[in-house]
């Protein structure tokens, strides 16, 4: 090995180093923090060749010369022309951004409403339920992934533009419409025009969301929107980055808009073992709830199955499920739910005043045995939207 | 040329050549004996971390293989002395423990309870494999002069050598019988290096040889300790403690408890638990519905022991469980509460086997294995085994299996994945029933099925939690049972044994999780491929270099196509794989040994092998009429394996006599042997098997050989130009068509973008900056072969200066590549590349012209007889500045700053646009380089450009050694 003199010492340190700082805070963002702060830049040179009927011009966009910033959730994609946003359902075209997620459903169904979860909102009737492909979270035990991380050209759909989904739930006297299985927010002009025409026929329109949206867009959104079930998936930044790819405070700043746009919300948290079920994390997160939104309102813990990428993880113990809901209503919750445990108590309502029993539910049945006019027979107003 | 061992003087007297020849025997043996113990226990433990499938196996091999033959090429290139010989036996008995460490280090850095995929896994056999898979590889080499000196010839080497790996084989099989844990268990390897180690190093190499000795000691008490300290880690899911954790021969089986609940877990994949009611209500009732007054019920597999108390729920109702694995059972029984019921039976046995036998007759038969991503999980899948469950059905009796499934949507890759399996049932019974679900679970019987299955299930008054109106009156609606059917009819192909297309579905469902394809194995066979390119290049007489390459790669393809057709016939592949290696084993140490004596030239070999894989897809038509299990099944495998190891062994005798003794082209023929290998293990597991089928996949083979001994035979009449260099031909074809499909490609700059953003590579493109600056510091070790090494930095680096050159080229500068606010990996690993490349160009311009591949594309143009001209400093910059400027402000004008925006913003919009002004300019300065070389690195590369300018002002005009033989 050559010798090396001090001041190509020096420089080979000083350059070594500067090299080093450099790298290691850029690289950082390769293995740590694929987000890169508040940008994302989606999928390069990814948009379909030609737009066709299932797309239309995307709501929510800037453009900064040629390029094109999304503005519907906080992930902020800065597009150009070809690219594909993060949800993977929104591309840029002729400079301008467009939805290539609209009347193409890949998954329609009936369901009872108990299942999405509401327990609060309509009870004992079936809602019509679709979904597009794409979502803009990442979540590694998600159990939709077939839909939820594919392009919509990569599934299969139905032609069902928001005129006929209106016609079939009116025809078939379903009362309400869900957005559901994938992330709605990410089908929001699909979302936004069934939900003006349901309502124009009488029919009522309800999210279910992981809530990863700019405030703007959601409180647009939520004028034609009745109901919200918001899947929360801990209350740790962390456990966001880290599962979901998303962060935690833009889905607690949509709770706070729903409940001050006056839209029924219902909260559900998947409980996942040794990642989420942290009882300080659930007890810091019911008192938020209690002092944010109030005492009243609805929490479904979720037993976690193994799934997608998580497969390896074993089922959350029923018993976990129980240690947070006793930790949930010692922080003040007064409707505290246990789903995917068949036969659990924990899937009823019960008067907070008096503990009768008032809603009993089996599987996805509720029985309304001590509930009149959403009222226990105590008089107890019981919140929720029960016709 | 022959290398002069250091140790040839030693051994000139007969009684000393006998002795040393011993020596040298006791080494091989010891090599051979460590090899295959490190290897089957890496294989082991890899796939008890994270669960496994046969891809993950053969790509794991591949690195195996890949590295020794890495190891035997650098090793057939050195002649260590006996002091270096004894300290690499003990190294290597250290490495031995590298696949443990490396294991358990990653297990301990993933994610708890996440799934690995195949680019993960490759990099964790990757640190497994590579170090002790390189110095044994790598020893074997390294012993053959001095083998050759004291009268061992290379075949003998590698007879000793393929003895010792049977005896591995079969001692890792006893271990397995007894289920003694695998580190413990190949202790023996690593105090035999030791010994071999103290052996090889002479009476000369005291010191290294009680070095190799106390490290082979220390080796065996660290290995001691990690499995003391292993075995009281938690490597558990968070929050839960260990209740027992049981190594049985077909797995490592973990029973853990959270909260009061038991969970369990087989190589680190859960079965279901007590209470996952769903889980096991939905596999037994939907069945039981169907078979009013029901009695004998089958439950195939351990995972279906929870719901052995939903059928005893039937009046009258008595369970037959078969589990392969008896460990598995006492688990279920003493750990998990399973089982205990005296109406339940337990027979440990194959459940193939005992349908195979034609048991029962029974009125239900549930089948509670997973989906069928590995072979021993498909061969319950396949229409062969409907039939024989169909001839153990009483009349009216009901089959029930479950698959992954969506009650929301299913996409291709499960539709395919149900479809095939559904063929196969179809074809089977008469009458199917297909119900959607979380899980899918499809029913055959040969009596009408009703899809009222709740109802039917209410009318038996069964309690039950889950299958009930209340959940499921939803899920069997006529639209959801409608699409649940349509989800079956893809064009897909039937599930059979001899081609488990259902395995093929269930592997890219399971790719597809991980959003790959099999890019992975792909970039793995292209690697491989190229060695054996180079290899083939290096060896004097290429058509023997043509012969052995293709043997190893047919021998081991046939030898995967034996172990799956194994595993499909027996379900025992796990227990006995020891075996099955001992025995190609055995026949690679007899072939070796024996193939003069059998009068087996190159010529007879390869027609050998071509006769050999005819009869072998024959007899994958005809095994599964005959129904072989148990000893017989053993048995013929373990033959064909033999043979397969035999004239792979005669093949390399032969070779090796061609080359008429010398060591050095025997240890290249070696590494040959391997990369071929690895080529066959990779292409069998992962593409021919799954697409193909095993017959069709051995008569390709064949193929293979044919062509291969045409090459044998009509070489020495070919023409001089192509026995100069078949080779370089091939790799030109290759080369022709790898260019054709990147310019034919529309999106083939998308494909190199997403092969970027696999995590290996900025890992990949780390290593080789910093193996370039301890390069630049004169650090280059001499096992690294510097023509293949550079091609690795060639095709490492030739992403992140080609493609931005082809796609952002002086578009988002260097020095923006930090603040760009795309997550391109390029710009992203580049301010890495670069401060690299700065302080490699400190002192000469290692990075411009020994790793850039701009550089060295452009040192390739030498031979034009032009005068090369030295630019004056100035004039360098002042090119540099006018050609930036240019650039930017000529193409898109000042305006276009402010139409963008910001700065961030117009660097975004004009990167990443394919330009053929660019190509021009590269055009331009690939002719440049005829006067000014190179043009390119001292112009315009901003590296180049810079060091350029600024070193004569830094170095004080030195010219220096690396840099003067580009300015002559």
């Amino acid at each position: 090995m050559a010798p090396v003199d001090r001041r190509s010492f020096l420089r080979a340190g000083v350059l070594g180093a500067g090299g080093a700082f450099v790298g290691g805070w850029t690289l950082r963002d390769v293995f740590l923090d694929p987000g890169k702060g508040r940008f994302t830049a989606g999928f390069r040179s990814d948009a379909p060749a030609q737009l066709g009927r299932y797309s239309r011009e995307a709501d929510h966009y800037e453009t900064h010369g040629d390029t094109v910033r999304c503005m519907l959730c906080p992930h902020s994609c800065l597009l150009e022309e070809g690219d594909r946003g993060f949800c993977r359902v929104r591309v840029v075209k002729g400079r301008r951004l467009h939805t290539i997620a609209y009347g193409n459903a890949c998954a329609v169904h009936i369901d009872p409403i108990e299942k999405k979860p509401f327990y609060h909102f309509l009870p004992q009737t079936l809602i019509f339920s679709l979904a597009t492909a794409g979502c803009n979270l990442r979540c590694l035990n998600c159990q939709n992934w077939e839909i939820s991380q594919a392009k919509p050209e990569e599934t299969a759909a139905s032609d069902l533009m928001p005129d006929r989904i209106v016609e079939v739930a009116t025809a078939q006297a379903i009362p309400s419409v869900a957005y559901t299985y994938s992330e709605p927010l990410i089908f929001y002009e699909y979302v936004k025009d069934t939900a003006l025409r349901a309502r124009a026929r009488g029919v009522r329109n309800a999210l279910v969301t992981a809530g990863f949206i700019n405030p703007g867009p959601l409180r647009e959104l939520l004028k034609t929107i009745d109901a919200v079930t918001l899947d929360l998936k801990a209350f740790s930044n962390h456990f966001y980055k880290r599962i979901s790819g998303a962060r935690l405070d833009p889905v607690l700043e949509t709770i706070r808009v729903i409940r001050q746009e006056g839209v029924w919300l219902e909260v559900s948290n998947l409980v996942v073992p040794g990642l989420s079920d942290d009882p300080d994390d659930v007890h810091a997160f019911c008192r938020w709830l209690v002092e944010e939104i109030g005492p009243d309102q609805p929490l479904h813990f979720l037993r976690f199955h193994p799934d997608y990428r998580l497969r390896h993880l074993p089922s959350t113990p029923v018993a976990t499920l129980e240690v947070c809901r006793e930790a949930a209503r010692a922080a003040g919750l007064r409707y505290v739910y246990l789903g995917n445990v068949p036969g659990h108590e924990a899937q009823n309502t019960y008067c907070p005043r008096d503990g009768r029993l008032l809603v009993q539910r089996e599987g996805y049945r509720s029985d309304l045995r001590g509930l009149a006019d959403g009222r226990c027979v105590c008089g107890e107003r019981i919140p929720g939207v029960w016709a | 040329m022959e290398i002069e061992h250091p140790l040839a003087a030693e051994s000139s007297t007969p009684g000393a050549v006998q002795a040393s020849r011993a020596r040298w025997v006791a080494a091989a043996f010891s090599l051979g004996f460590c090899s295959l113990a490190t290897q089957t226990a890496g294989l082991r433990e890899i796939t008890s971390a994270f669960g496994g499938n046969e891809l993950v196996l053969g790509v794991a091999l591949t690195v195996w293989l890949v590295a020794g033959g890495l190891g035997s090429w650098a090793g057939s290139r050195t002649a260590p002395g006996p002091g270096l010989l004894a300290l690499s036996f003990g190294a290597s008995s250290a490495a031995a423990l590298a696949p443990f460490m490396a294991v358990w280090a990653a297990r301990d850095f993933v994610l708890p309870g996440l799934g690995l995929g195949l680019t993960q896994m490759a990099l964790v056999s990757a640190m497994a494999f590579l170090l002790p898979g390189a110095l044994l590889g790598g020893l074997f080499a390294a012993l053959l002069p001095p083998a050759a000196t004291a009268g061992l010839s290379a075949a003998r080497v590698y007879a000793w050598e393929a003895a010792g790996a049977l005896s591995g084989g079969l001692m890792i099989l006893v271990a397995q019988l007894l289920a003694v844990p695998l580190l413990p268990a190949i202790l023996p390897a690593l105090l035999a290096q030791g010994l071999a180690g103290a052996l090889v190093g002479g009476p000369g190499a005291r010191g290294p040889r009680a070095v190799a000795l106390v490290a082979a000691a220390a080796a065996c008490t660290a290995g001691i300790g990690l499995h003391i300290s292993e075995t009281r880690r938690t490597s558990l899911p968070p929050g839960h403690n260990l209740v027992e954790r049981a190594q049985s021969p077909y797995g490592t089986i973990e029973v853990t408890e959270a909260a009061g609940e038991r969970s369990w877990r087989v190589d680190g994949v859960p079965l279901p638990a007590a209470s996952d009611a769903a889980e096991r209500e939905e596999i037994v009732h939907y069945a039981m519905a169907q078979a009013p007054g029901a009695r004998r019920v089958a439950l195939i597999g351990a995972s279906a022991a929870a719901a052995a108390q939903e059928v005893l729920k039937y009046p009258g109702a008595e369970v037959d469980l078969i589990e392969i694995d008896p460990v598995l059972v006492r688990i279920a029984r003493e750990r998990m509460g399973f089982l205990l019921d005296e109406r339940v039976h337990v027979h440990s046995l194959d459940p193939r086997g005992f349908f195979g036998r034609r048991q029962g007759p029974y009125d239900v038969i549930i089948l509670g294995a997973s989906d069928p991503l590995t072979l021993s999980a498909n061969r319950l899948f396949t229409s062969e085994f409907f039939a024989d469950a169909r001839a153990s059905l009483a009349a009216g009796g009901v089959i029930s299996l479950a698959l992954s499934g969506s009650e929301t949507y299913l996409g291709e890759r499960y539709r395919s994945l149900q479809t095939s399996v559904f063929r196969a049932l179809r074809e089977v019974f008469p009458e199917t029933l297909v119900l959607p679900g979380r899980r899918t679970v499809m029913l055959g019987s040969d009596r009408p099925l009703t899809e009222f299955v709740v109802q039917a299930v209410e009318a038996r008054g069964v309690p039950t939690q889950y299958v009930r109106r209340e959940y499921l009156e939803g899920r069997f609606s006529p639209e959801r049972l409608r699409m649940a059917r349509a989800w079956v009819q893809a064009p897909v192909p039937t599930n059979r044994d001899s081609r488990p297309a259902s395995l093929r579905f269930s592997l890219d469902a399971w790719l597809a999780q991980f959003g790959e394809a099999a890019t992975t194995p792909l970039l793995l066979a292209i690697v491989v491929l190229a060695m054996a390119l180079v290899l083939g290049l290096k060896v004097e007489d290429r058509p023997i270099s043509v012969a052995i390459g293709t043997t190893g790669w047919v021998a081991s393809a046939a030898e995967v196509a034996f172990l799956f057709a194994y595993q499909t016939a027996a379900g025992a592949l796990c227990r006995d794989v020891g075996l099955l290696f001992a025995s190609f084993m055995l026949g690679a140490a007899a072939g070796a040994a024996l193939a003069g004596r059998w009068g087996l030239n190159l010529v007879r070999t390869e027609a050998g092998l071509v006769g050999f894989l005819l009869l072998g897809g024959g007899w994958m038509q005809v095994a599964p009429r005959l129904g072989l299990a148990g000893v017989p099944a053993v048995i013929a495998s373990a033959l064909w394996l033999f043979v397969s190891g035999a004239l792979g062994g005669a093949e390399y005798a032969a070779v090796v006599a061609r080359t008429r003794g010398a060591s050095a082209a025997a240890g290249r023929l070696y590494a040959m042997d391997l990369v071929g290998a690895a080529l066959g293990a990779l292409l069998a597991g992962a593409w021919l098997i799954p697409r193909l089928g095993l017959t069709v996949t051995l008569l390709t083979l064949a193929a293979v050989k044919v062509v291969s001994a045409s090459v044998v035979v009509l070489a020495p009449r070919a023409p001089a130009w192509v026995r100069r260099a078949p080779w370089a031909w091939v790799a030109g074809m290759v080369m022709l068509f790898g260019f054709a499909v990147v310019v034919v490609h529309p999106d083939w700059y998308v494909v190199l973008y997403r092969f970027s953003l696999d995590r290996p590579y900025p890992w990949a493109v780390g290593f080789f900056v910093l193996a370039g600056l301890a390069a630049a510091l004169g650090v280059r070790p001499r096992l690294v072969w510097s023509p293949l090494w550079r091609g690795l930095q060639y095709i490492v680096f030739s992403l992140v200066v080609f493609f931005p050159v082809l796609r952002c080229w002086f578009r988002v500068p260097y020095v923006f590549c930090h603040a760009c606010l795309r997550p391109c990996v390029f710009g992203l690993v580049r301010p890495y590349v670069v401060w690299g490349a700065a302080v490699m160009n400190l002192s000469a311009y290692p990075w411009c012209h020994h790793v850039c591949p701009v550089g060295l594309l452009l040192r390739a143009q030498p031979g034009f007889p032009a005068a090369p001209t030295r630019a004056a400093g100035r004039f360098r910059a002042g090119v540099f500045v006018f050609v930036v400027a240019a650039y930017f402000v000529g193409l898109y004008g000042r305006d276009a700053y402010e139409r963008a925006g910001t700065i961030y913003h117009f660097f975004l919009r004009h990167s990443y646009a394919a330009s053929a002004v660019v190509l021009a300019v590269a055009a331009g300065f690939l002719v440049a380089n005829l006067r000014v070389r190179p043009s390119f690195c001292r112009l315009a590369c901003p590296i180049g450009a810079l060091m350029d300018v600024s070193r004569d002002a830094l170095a004080q005009g030195k010219t220096l050694p690396s840099q003067r033989g580009d300015l002559q």
